[in-house]
């Protein structure tokens, strides 16, 4: 009998859905190819350890093609809401852009987001191999991180065109942005010594400011029944003052005798350029 | 009731029918005594205990440490930051006895067959309470011909990465467990020597009194800031 009233409650409540509006509506799905190009500044190896220096150091345009699967719709009257998700060319989707708008009227609007960015940092172990040629690194393999940048934003948006065939916005986003903390160490050998030591690198988060500038386009081509199908263009550019913080702990000999240390790396400017196109279908 | 005959095998056509096997206590006994065999067979595939074995033989050998630590190669020198000893520590008995068996087996038997290789481990019976290191020549202004150095000298552990550790770990690590009925231990010079040659003595004491002791080779050394 309970189960006769909670399956006539579902019906009675899927019947009631066509009785209201559609919740989400203008619907989008986008798929586009795209290429990203960061550059970053470097400096000569210091002191103490900058991982950024070791950031993308051997990429070009080809490694940084990038497959975007894009969905937005709206969900009330004036809320929009844009989510992306990046595919870099290790095939994993582990990078994203979401957004949620609210437009005062048909032109201007203002957004909240988060996004999450992948960067790998390579051959870091260099620094040692550089800095302190009388040490060699017992562990000869290549080290990576593959640094997450997290951050959350603002964005301003403006709509300069927006009919049913073709739409235009601006956005302007600004935020604050981190890497997320990482692990590495090293184990070092004197050459003609005894001596051995161990550097351990812990990084932590520190959020810095950006801006990231944005650009969409999309022109509808046709319409087939109730899905219309277009294609679109979109650009951003990024653009940050940043730096990798870690606490620093170097044990000599044993692992009694440590010394420990936090470092703040000085900020590099980086940008990153990205245009991908592609096409998209809404209903 | 019908007996378990071919003579007297039931019509299953006929309802009511039923095929009743009776076994004689002699069956029952041979089932209970099998079960229980292959139960304790089951439970006897186990690691075999480990064996006693006595420390009764002592190796020693100075080793140039200058390069890769896990890439030791052969030198007749040292640099003088980088001195290095190795003690090998063994039952001598139990490496005599084993070997011989292994050959006198071989000779008259088939090729051993093994389910699985059991992991033979020795465990020493007699336990190292010290390892003391001395120097015959002067090593520097600190340490005269005849001084006891074990304060400067470290341990490391043979495989993987690691740092020193105080001597007390190889004591700890040569009284557990053992895979073969020998135990090596690398022990290493914190401090560097101001001398042309450098020849060490060593002594491991046992807990039953037992002082095993030797001396090694004297090699020259060279300064290692040349």
């Amino acid at each position: 009998m309970r189960s006769i009233y909670i399956a006539a409650f579902l019906v009675g409540w899927g019947l009631s859905l066509g009785a209201q509006d559609p919740l989400i509506r203008n619907i989008d799905f986008s798929v586009t190819l795209g290429t990203a190009d960061i550059s970053l500044e470097k400096f000569n190896a210091g002191e103490n350890m900058d991982f950024l220096n070791y950031m993308n150091s051997d990429l070009d345009y080809i490694e940084l093609s990038a497959i975007k699967l894009g969905w937005s719709f709206d969900f009330s009257e004036r809320v929009f809401a844009d989510i992306n998700i990046i595919v870099m060319s290790d095939l994993v989707p582990d990078n994203y852009d979401i957004s949620v708008h609210r437009f005062f009227n048909r032109t201007f609007g203002l957004g909240l987001g988060s996004l999450y960015y992948s960067n790998y940092i390579t051959a870091f172990e260099d620094y040692h191999k550089e800095t302190d040629p009388e040490y060699f690194i017992l562990d000869q393999n290549l080290r990576q991180f593959e640094a997450y940048d997290f951050g959350v934003y603002i964005s301003p948006t403006f709509r300069p065109v927006y009919t049913d065939r073709l739409k235009i916005a601006l956005r302007c986003d600004a935020g604050f942005s981190s890497f997320m903390e990482e692990h590495t160490s090293f184990y070092l050998k004197r050459e003609f010594s005894n001596e051995m030591r161990l550097v351990e690198y812990a990084t932590v988060k520190h959020f810095q400011p950006y801006v990231n500038p944005k650009l969409n386009i999309k022109l509808k081509i046709i319409t087939l029944g109730n899905v219309s199908v277009g294609i679109l263009c979109n650009s951003n550019f990024f653009f940050s003052k940043k730096r990798m913080n870690y606490d620093r702990t170097t044990r000599i000999w044993t692992a009694e005798n440590q010394v420990e240390a936090s470092i703040q790396p000085p900020k590099h400017t980086y940008t990153r350029f990205e245009l991908d196109g592609g096409i998209f279908f809404g209903w | 009731m019908y007996k378990s005959t071919l003579q007297n095998i039931p019509d299953r056509s006929v309802p009511g029918n039923r095929v009743i096997f009776k076994s004689s206590v002699c069956t029952k006994a041979t089932v209970i005594l099998l079960f229980c065999f292959f139960t304790k067979v089951l439970f006897s595939c186990r690691e075999p205990e480990p064996l006693d074995m006595l420390y009764s033989k002592m190796e020693l050998e100075l080793f140039d440490n200058s390069g890769h630590p896990f890439y030791r190669i052969p030198s007749d020198t040292l640099f003088s930051d980088a001195v290095a000893i190795q003690i090998e520590l063994s039952d001598s008995s139990m490496n005599y006895y084993g070997s011989n068996t292994i050959k006198a087996a071989g000779l008259f038997s088939f090729e051993p067959v093994y389910g699985f290789s059991p992991n033979i481990s020795y465990r020493p019976v007699q336990l190292i309470q010290d390892i003391r290191v001395f120097t015959l020549f002067d090593l520097d202004d600190t340490y005269r011909a005849g001084d006891d150095i074990s304060e400067s000298i470290l341990y490391a552990y043979d495989y993987g990465f690691g740092l020193y550790q105080p001597k007390e770990e190889a004591i700890k690590y040569a009284n557990g467990l053992q895979p073969e009925p020998s135990c090596s231990l690398k022990l290493f010079l914190k401090s560097s020597v101001h001398i042309t040659s450098v020849r060490l003595r060593v002594e491991v004491i046992l807990d039953d009194g037992t002082i095993l002791n030797g001396t090694t080779d004297e090699y020259p050394v060279i300064p290692s800031n040349l």
